[in-house]
């Protein structure tokens, strides 16, 4: 089964620890997603120039901020960069390629358009549900 | 040590008097402009131009800070925001670093109640911050919470708190609970050293 866009239950920490402001969780989500773009691009600049140690210092970059916010998939994807960059193993890319998808997908499911109401599970369960 | 430094109002940067360009605003005294956020101070409230503005060449600003004063280090921006919304509840003062180096300056200048430091950081370890910072007589009082997605296990606590002289090392993700009991014990001068039996063998 593959890793889903945002876990559900880090997303469920992350309301908790807003206290409900589903706001707040956009705010972070918003701010992961402005970070991935400087990470996403320094794992590419990292892998093109065959840097193992440079690489795997970018992929934990992005695995730790992806954990923390739940994107599950990115994370996973980052850590088996990581993992292979550490081993001294080829990354193939479309390893990285990947990365960049979950980000859209994550991309995608954040900037989905959610109602007012302020019910943090149901707002928990809509912005992990990818957009059909 | 520069005798220079002063926060930005708006993103709590550290900025460096002398090395920090001006702005342009017509009409203004022609503050400094922030090199992080990029925002100038001369519509900063009254009560941050009195404090610490005027302070700028008088001596550090760093007296300024309210304290309890809390550094934060980390390269995730998230951490950043998650971190500060709990402090919003505590009174204090909160700064923001985003690498292991910068992170050990301010440290070392400001000499922060509270460091909450990730241990896998760019360009210098979190670990080797608090080696530094404890292995220091000026800065051997700072309480230094390591936080980490990356060393998991009995292994890296025992490792952390024994090796590297860390208060308190906490697994990620960090929890709303957990860090408003430990800015409590800070707060409260409680001791925040971690007593918790080790484990050995079994991820706690």
């Amino acid at each position: 089964m593959s890793d889903p866009v945002l876990d559900v239950a880090a997303l469920r920490d992350l309301f908790e620890l807003a206290e409900g402001d589903e706001a707040f969780v956009r705010e972070l989500l918003s701010i992961y997603l402005e970070q991935s773009v400087k990470q996403l691009a320094s794992i590419r600049a990292a892998h093109g120039s065959g840097n193992s140690a440079a690489l795997a210092r970018a992929a934990h970059s992005l695995l730790g901020a992806s954990v923390n916010i739940g994107a599950s998939a990115v994370a996973e994807t980052c850590r088996a960069i990581e993992r292979r960059a550490l081993a001294g193993l080829p990354v193939p890319h479309t390893t990285v390629d990947e990365v960049a998808e979950a980000l859209r997908l994550v991309r995608a499911v954040a900037s989905a358009r959610v109602g007012s109401a302020a019910v943090p599970a149901a707002a928990v369960e809509r912005l992990a549900r990818p957009r059909s | 040590m520069a005798s220079d430094l002063y926060y930005c109002f708006s993103c709590d940067a550290i900025n460096r008097a002398s090395q920090n360009r001006r702005c342009c605003c017509v009409g203004t005294e022609n503050t400094l402009v922030c090199e992080r956020c990029g925002r100038c101070f001369c519509d900063a409230p009254t009560n941050w131009k009195k404090n610490v503005w005027q302070s700028i060449g008088e001596g550090s600003a760093k007296e300024n800070y309210q304290r309890p004063l809390i550094l934060i280090i980390d390269d995730d921006r998230v951490i950043h925001s998650v971190v500060a919304r709990v402090l919003e509840d505590f009174r204090g003062s909160v700064l923001h670093a985003y690498d292991g180096v910068e992170g050990l300056r301010i440290a070392q200048e400001v000499k922060p109640d509270l460091v909450i430091t990730d241990c896998l950081l760019p360009l210098l370890d979190g670990r080797e911050i608090a080696r530094s910072l404890k292995s220091c007589p000026s800065t051997s009082h700072v309480c230094i919470v390591a936080i980490s997605g990356m060393y998991r296990g009995a292994r890296y606590r025992h490792e952390a708190l024994r090796d590297f002289a860390v208060d308190r090392f906490v697994e990620k993700p960090i929890s709303a609970a957990q860090l408003r009991s430990i800015i409590d014990d800070i707060v409260h001068l409680r001791p925040v050293k971690d007593t918790r039996p080790m484990q050995s063998g079994v991820r706690p």
